[in-house]
């Protein structure tokens, strides 16, 4: 039996082919996105600089991720040509400061508008809209923009460093916000301290927190979805993260990663069904977003709900929410520790003087996200990105299929898949520049 | 005959201060030699310019916006750029020709005694009637595409040292020939160091 | 008792989109109070009382229209193609706010296929998208993206039943008749002519070399500030002209000159007097304004 099922309330929206047994058992799911905007089109024959302009409307979510990367690509690209190019560490801090802001928010926003709300909804007790997380939201997106101007759509990240000079009003300003935060966190959504809920070791004590992720948990439970949703257990990280070294882990171990091993398989594109490419890392699917970071970063709740269940939903979910743990407190050392004496920005030489290949990671709310391009005396002769959710939510083969693909086959029925398919937070606009 | 009005009596004094500067120079014009050239008593002098300095400023600003008047007009013309450059070398040469104590004076007085118009004539301030107008012929040209986009500066020292220079030379009488025979080459230079290549 | 007003309903219809308006209207502050007065009908992400497929199948009325996103006719929303969903959803509804620059003129999408994609009621500066006989409906709120705030204005606006006046491009005078310019921290520079050296520092106008637009585009972004606290100036990013139809131009960090001579000049200002001022101004060295504001940051 096949069906066909419009995944909505993502970003964007796409569509899940199911073949089912007749019990309704998800055999194999095809994911497809429908909506193609040919955003490195746009790029190519542009100055360089503008890419920091155009990169970050690939997403309004994570369009500040796409800035970073679009910057950390043009610097690489001035060093493959033999030129010097130096960041204060002033301007790595602040770009931490407002790249993890941005997972920050994400990871909220998919936590209250995503997963509490299907979880209840398939409980058959819909939700309404959760403000207050919106609120805590859009202060983590006032932080950053105490820095970069404005979330989203900044363009605040250039060759050399950032455009803004920030005061000590600006970093005080900020740390009230985290403050606020890390109350809304603690009293809302963990149900306990930070640190009582980093030293958590068991299922059944995340079980009886009383926050709302707490609710999503027990939510989950009489899902029956808990132990659900294992894929490979293959994870990388290509981009700098706190914690986080460039590291790929599969059943072999883990090793040092490197962007060069990394492919793109578009056999799997045609007209009208998918536009999405498939990102592969030495030549198989690899997930790759909080649950990899956690992994590689060794952050011990997670280490041991996937010791003892493996990347089930439990994890992958328990993950992302363990990240807003830890970056926010790292946001916060960051703040604290900002030398505002050191220059903001270091001049390079002049943009029209570089022709090279180079390419910039980051680790986006999703994963590891690449932009490439070549540059001819400036101008963009080509450009390629590879989001996140090209990597965890690429269609394979019934042999070897995707990571999200394979963590949805066995699930009971297609609405159980679908959440399966959700605790991956899905990116449609993303995937499909 | 009725009494000279004031402003009238302002412009005698400019114009034979004007002549007595660009020939003497700023140090050795003194009030008093202006008065007695003008027939005046120097208390009375003092009614028109409260000093010197003053009436050093008030003759500048008069010959920028005499020299920008007619370089607007060059700008407001139909003709196309390398007409212009033309048009403006011959306006230049005749009133160095006509009027030699009016670019003298620009010259002599004005650029080499910038220490006299540091007050009140910062910069480029009170040449801006004339600066303004040769930054619109050259924004122009180079929008046309007719001239070649580089720092104003670079090109305002080509296009105006030249012709300072020329009329430099003129006066001090090493030039072999008639200023005005130089005009269809030297446009023909400047438009060439200037247009696109 | 009086009973109290109906909810205002609403739909939002996304064409092709990177999302932004919708992160960026989830910015508002005061989203609880709007939600008591307006009602969703249908939203990409908030929850509403129909999801796309009913919304597809069901072709509702509403009291307001918001589009967010590039046009183009091809284009599909739960199989629908665009030029059927979004004249129907226009014929049935009271208003129709365009929201953002690519709804509003194209924007960047429009740049992946120029002939195709469009506003929804301009193509850049040509009325002659597919709500053109629709014209007295729209409200455009261009930008990219467009503030929550200029958002929950036009909504009360339409909600207090008061006029809203409206510039050649439909967009709200009251947002959009200042230049981005206005309110800058960094006027005193402009007014000097003092130019930012480089990136990366608080001091210095942006107008000169690093391609600032304020000064001709027409936006509110440094009186009603971003996430309430800043703007793109104020962060020492140029405006990038980002509410106007021309967007995205090209070379957006560097301010294209001829002969040194800023080729736009600010909005409204005759060229001539322009540089008549600036060659004055720039005549003065003002010490306080060429060193930096704090000397512990030097």
């Amino acid at each position: 039996m096949i069906t066909h099922e419009l995944i909505e309330r993502i970003e964007g929206e796409a569509v899940i082919d199911f073949r089912s047994d007749e019990s309704g058992r998800v055999e194999d799911a095809t994911i497809r996105f429908l909506h193609f905007r040919g955003m490195e089109a746009i790029l190519e024959g542009r100055s360089a600089l503008d890419a920091l302009v155009i990169a970050p409307r690939v997403c309004g979510i994570c369009g500040h991720s796409h800035l970073i990367a679009a910057a950390e690509m043009l610097e690489s690209l001035y060093r493959n040509s033999g030129m010097e190019i130096t960041l204060s560490s002033k301007a790595q801090s602040i770009r931490s400061i407002t790249r993890l802001s941005e997972l920050l928010q994400n990871h909220l926003k998919w936590l209250y508008l995503i997963m509490l709300q299907e979880s209840a909804k398939m409980l058959g007790t819909p939700l309404s809209l959760s403000l207050k997380a919106l609120y805590a939201s859009s202060q983590i997106n006032r932080l950053a923009a105490l820095f970069s101007g404005q979330w989203p759509h900044s363009s605040y990240a250039l060759p050399g460093g950032v455009s803004c000079d920030p005061t000590q009003i600006e970093v005080m300003q900020a740390l009230k916000i985290v403050s606020e935060v890390e109350r809304f966190l603690e009293s809302e959504v963990l149900g306990t301290s930070m640190k009582e809920f980093e030293s958590i070791r068991t299922r059944s004590d995340l079980l009886s927190l009383e926050g709302d992720y707490g609710t999503l948990v027990r939510n989950v439970d009489r899902l029956g979805l808990l132990e659900s949703g294992q894929s490979h257990g293959r994870f990388l990280v290509l981009g700098l993260h706190p914690g986080c070294e460039r590291v790929s882990m599969d059943e072999k171990g883990r090793r040092a990663a490197d962007a060069g091993r990394v492919s793109e398989d578009a056999s799997h594109v045609y007209e009208g069904k998918t536009y999405a490419k498939n990102a592969l890392y030495e030549g198989t699917f690899f997930e790759t977003g909080p649950l990899a970071r956690a992994l590689v970063s060794r952050r011990k709740l997670i280490q041991s709900l996937h010791g003892a269940g493996g990347d089930s939903v439990l994890t992958r979910i328990t993950a992302r929410v363990d990240e807003i743990v830890y970056l926010l407190r790292h946001v916060r050392t960051l703040l604290e520790t900002l030398d505002l004496s050191e220059p903001s920005f270091i001049p390079p030489p002049r943009i029209e003087t570089i022709s090279a290949e180079g390419y910039g990671i980051v680790e986006a709310p999703r994963g590891s996200l690449i932009h490439r391009a070549t540059l001819e005396r400036g101008q963009i002769t080509s450009y390629s990105i590879i989001t996140p959710t090209q990597w965890n939510l690429g269609n394979g083969t019934s042999a070897a299929p995707g990571v999200a693909q394979k963590a949805m086959i066995g699930a009971e029925n297609n609405d159980k898949a679908s959440f399966i398919f959700r605790t991956f937070d899905v990116c449609s606009v993303c995937t499909t520049h | 005959m009725a009494r000279p009005s004031k402003e009238e009596r302002k412009i005698s004094i400019m114009t034979k201060a004007l002549e007595l500067f660009s020939k003497e120079g700023f140090y050795q014009t003194t009030m008093p030699s202006i008065a007695e050239r003008i027939g005046m008593s120097v208390g009375n002098l003092y009614n028109y310019f409260t000093s010197k300095e003053m009436l050093a400023k008030e003759l500048i600003l008069f010959i920028a916006n005499m020299l920008g008047e007619e370089i607007r007009r060059i700008n407001e013309s139909t003709l196309d750029t390398e007409g212009k450059i033309r048009a403006i070398v011959h306006m230049y040469f005749k009133i160095a020709q006509e009027r030699p104590e009016t670019i003298e004076y620009f010259l002599r007085v004005y650029l080499s005694n910038r220490e006299v118009f540091r007050e009140g004539c910062e910069g480029m301030i009170c040449v801006s009637a004339f600066v303004t107008e040769l930054m619109i012929f050259f924004e122009e040209g180079v929008r046309s595409g007719e001239l070649r986009d580089q720092d104003f500066f670079s090109a305002f020292g080509l296009f105006m040292g030249y012709l300072g220079g020329m009329v430099f030379l003129n006066g001090e009488k090493i030039l072999p020939n008639a200023l005005e025979s130089y005009e269809t080459s030297i446009a023909e230079n400047i438009y060439n160091a200037l247009k696109t290549r | 008792m009086p009973s109290k007003p109906a909810k205002l309903q609403i739909i939002w219809l996304q064409g092709i989109t990177c999302n932004g308006n919708t992160h960026s209207f989830l910015n508002d502050s005061a989203l609880g109070t709007l939600l008591q007065d307006v009602q969703f009908l249908h939203h990409p992400i908030l929850p509403s009382a129909l999801t796309l497929r009913e919304l597809v199948s069901k072709l509702p009325k509403s009291d307001i229209l918001i589009v967010e996103g590039a046009y183009e006719a091809g284009f599909e929303r739960a199989g629908m193609r665009m030029d059927k969903l979004l004249s129907a959803l226009a014929s049935k509804t009271k208003h129709i706010i365009s929201m953002g620059s690519c709804a509003s003129f194209g924007g960047i999408f429009k740049e992946s296929s120029p002939d195709t994609i469009s506003g929804i009621l301009f193509d850049k500066t040509k009325a002659s998208g597919p709500l053109r006989g629709m014209r007295e409906k729209v409200i455009t709120l261009s930008g990219c993206p467009a503030h929550p705030e200029w958002l929950s204005f036009v909504i009360n606006m339409i909600r207090c039943g008061k006029t809203i006046k409206l510039d050649e491009y439909r967009r709200p005078k009251e947002l959009y008749a200042f230049t981005v310019h206005n309110g800058c921290l960094r006027n005193e520079y402009f007014e000097w002519k003092v130019d930012s050296g480089h990136f990366g520092t608080k001091e210095g106008c942006l107008f000169y070399v690093q391609g600032c637009q304020g000064p001709f585009t027409h936006g509110s972004c440094n009186k009603i500030l971003w996430n309430g606290v800043s703007s793109k100036t104020r962060a020492g990013t140029p405006c990038l002209g980002c509410t106007e139809p021309t967007f995205p131009k090209t070379e957006l960090f560097s301010t294209k000159t001829y002969m040194s001579i800023p080729a736009e000049m600010p909005l409204g200002v005759p060229k001539r007097s322009y540089l008549a001022l600036a060659g004055a101004a720039k005549s003065f060295h003002i010490k306080r304004l060429e060193e930096r504001l704090i000397d512990d940051n030097a």
